[in-house]
């Protein structure tokens, strides 16, 4: 290629080039290059680096760029560097650096730069933005955690007392059959109304406690440990996937978020069925899974099932998979729900093994499923 | 980084100051070499050699210390010549044309005995 060609190209280049020969004369500008420092063309044919870029506590991580360039032989030294022009306008310059060599010997620095003032000026206000919001949310969802404790907090003690004082007048040998029917439907009421308040109290008071490493099979069989209590005399069967992981996290409220996933579990899982607790490995972290025998969950359900007081049962009050979900956030994670293989429902729960969040594999899984 | 990874030690050699520097000079020792140049050039000693035999690494900070002190020593009619440069430093002051701000010599010898002239 003729040198002519050669030098079009490389004035045309965006990128700002530089060529230091061996004895360190500057040999090759581009325009880019004299526009990103602020250096007329000229300047570059009568001197070398420190003529033109050393001055006293200056440019002090661009000058020191090209010293370990120099200083290492480095080729493909990439700094992303400050860069203050003679005429007072600051930058950002991505800058890469070679030394580059021919025989053992040196055939010249190459340094090629790129200015990213712009670039890094829209990340940055990208990042306070994403923190601002971040910050609002937080806000938004701290306030709206104290208002409902305080709603259950206030509704808790007038419920008590109407379930208290239907329960006493139902047990008055002077009142008749119908009106003690009625008694027990606002006793009833009064008693799903307490589970209700109980439950949003529960929901609205998770905070993500101090995290440890915890087995996945220690928590996993407390968990079991608990459900055994719950379904006494009932003919169902805990089978726990050998496992040997760990998650990082709170283990109170890990193992609060298991209790409730495998309640759901039990409650729709048929007699005598079996209830498997188990574990698949996701990057960063771990995807418990827990798998009922029963007819998994309605296709159109899978929008709802984790949102606050949805429940398919007639007694139910439908916080169980929002306190899965919510416990899951805490964690950076993600809850998951959709229907396995032997038709059962399979619920995920992500939880990090370190500080990661949702893994996008476990919810492409889940969502092919669904 | 500390600046007691710099020492600094003077002597005179016929009406020359030598600095002879053993360590690194970089931004929180840098200083002090300026310092001690530019009062030696007060002190009505303005002919100065600075040893770079047992220089180890300078960095930005530090080659921006030397120009301040060169800058500085131009208000008293003071010289400044650097000697026996390591291979590292040596090649920095060529491809940085450092060689073309300073004068540079092969030995302490060589420096102060031009210095002397």
């Amino acid at each position: 290629m003729k040198d002519s060609v050669t030098q079009n190209i490389l004035e045309s280049l965006p990128t700002g080039l530089l060529v230091i020969a061996p004895d360190g004369a500057i040999t090759q500008v581009n325009h880019a290059l004299c526009s990103i420092l602020g250096h007329p063309r000229e300047s570059f044919a009568r001197s070398g680096w420190a003529e033109l870029f050393l001055e006293p506590e200056r440019n002090l991580d661009f000058n020191q760029m090209i010293l370990d360039v120099i200083g290492g032989k480095q080729v493909g030294l990439r700094r992303v560097v400050p860069y203050l022009a003679p005429d007072g306008r600051k930058a950002l310059l991505s800058v890469v650096s070679s030394y580059v060599q021919e025989g053992g010997e040196l055939a010249g620095i190459v340094v090629l730069m790129e200015d990213v003032t712009e670039l890094d000026r829209l990340h940055q206000q990208e990042k306070d933005l994403l923190a601002e919001n971040s910050r609002l949310q937080s806000e938004r969802a701290a306030a709206l955690r104290k208002l409902a404790m305080s709603v259950a907090h206030q509704v808790r003690n007038p419920v008590l007392a109407i379930g208290g004082f239907s329960l006493r007048l139902m047990q008055r040998p002077e009142v008749d059959t119908a009106v003690r029917d009625r008694l027990q439907v606002i006793h009833e009421s009064a008693q799903r109304l307490e589970s209700m308040v109980r439950a949003v109290g529960e929901y609205a008071g998770i905070a993500l406690g101090p995290r440890e490493r915890v087995g996945l099979r220690e928590i996993f069989l407390a968990a079991v440990r608990r459900m055994e209590v719950v379904a006494a005399g009932r003919p169902v069967r805990f089978q726990v996937d050998p496992v040997e992981g760990e998650v990082y996290v709170d283990p109170s409220l890990a193992g609060m978020a298991l209790t409730a996933g495998l309640e759901n579990a039990l409650d729709f899982g048929p007699e005598g069925g079996v209830v498997r607790l188990g574990a698949v490995a996701e990057p960063g972290g771990w995807a418990i899974e827990i798998e009922d025998q029963g007819t998994g969950f309605k296709q159109e359900d899978l929008p709802f099932v984790f949102d606050p007081f949805f429940t398919t049962k007639a007694q139910g009050v439908g916080m169980g998979l929002a306190l899965v979900r919510r416990i899951a956030a805490e964690h950076r994670g993600e809850a998951l729900a959709c229907n396995a293989e032997r038709g059962g429902a399979l619920l995920r729960l992500v939880l990090p093994s370190a500080a990661c969040g949702l893994s996008q594999r476990s919810a492409e899984m889940c969502r092919e499923d669904a | 980084m500390s600046d007691r990874a710099l020492l600094i030690e003077k002597s005179e050699s016929g009406g020359v100051v030598v600095f002879s520097l053993k360590g690194r000079v970089e931004a929180l020792s840098a200083p002090r070499v300026r310092d001690a140049l530019v009062a030696s050039a007060r002190d009505g000693k303005p002919r100065m050699v600075v040893d770079m035999a047992a220089v180890e690494f300078v960095d930005s900070a530090g080659f921006g210390a030397f120009i301040a002190a060169l800058t500085a020593l131009q208000q008293h009619q003071g010289v400044i010549a650097f000697a026996a440069l390591g291979s590292n430093v040596d090649r920095t002051f060529r491809l940085i044309r450092l060689d073309r701000i300073f004068t540079v010599h092969p030995s302490v010898e060589a420096a102060v005995a031009a210095l002397s002239r």
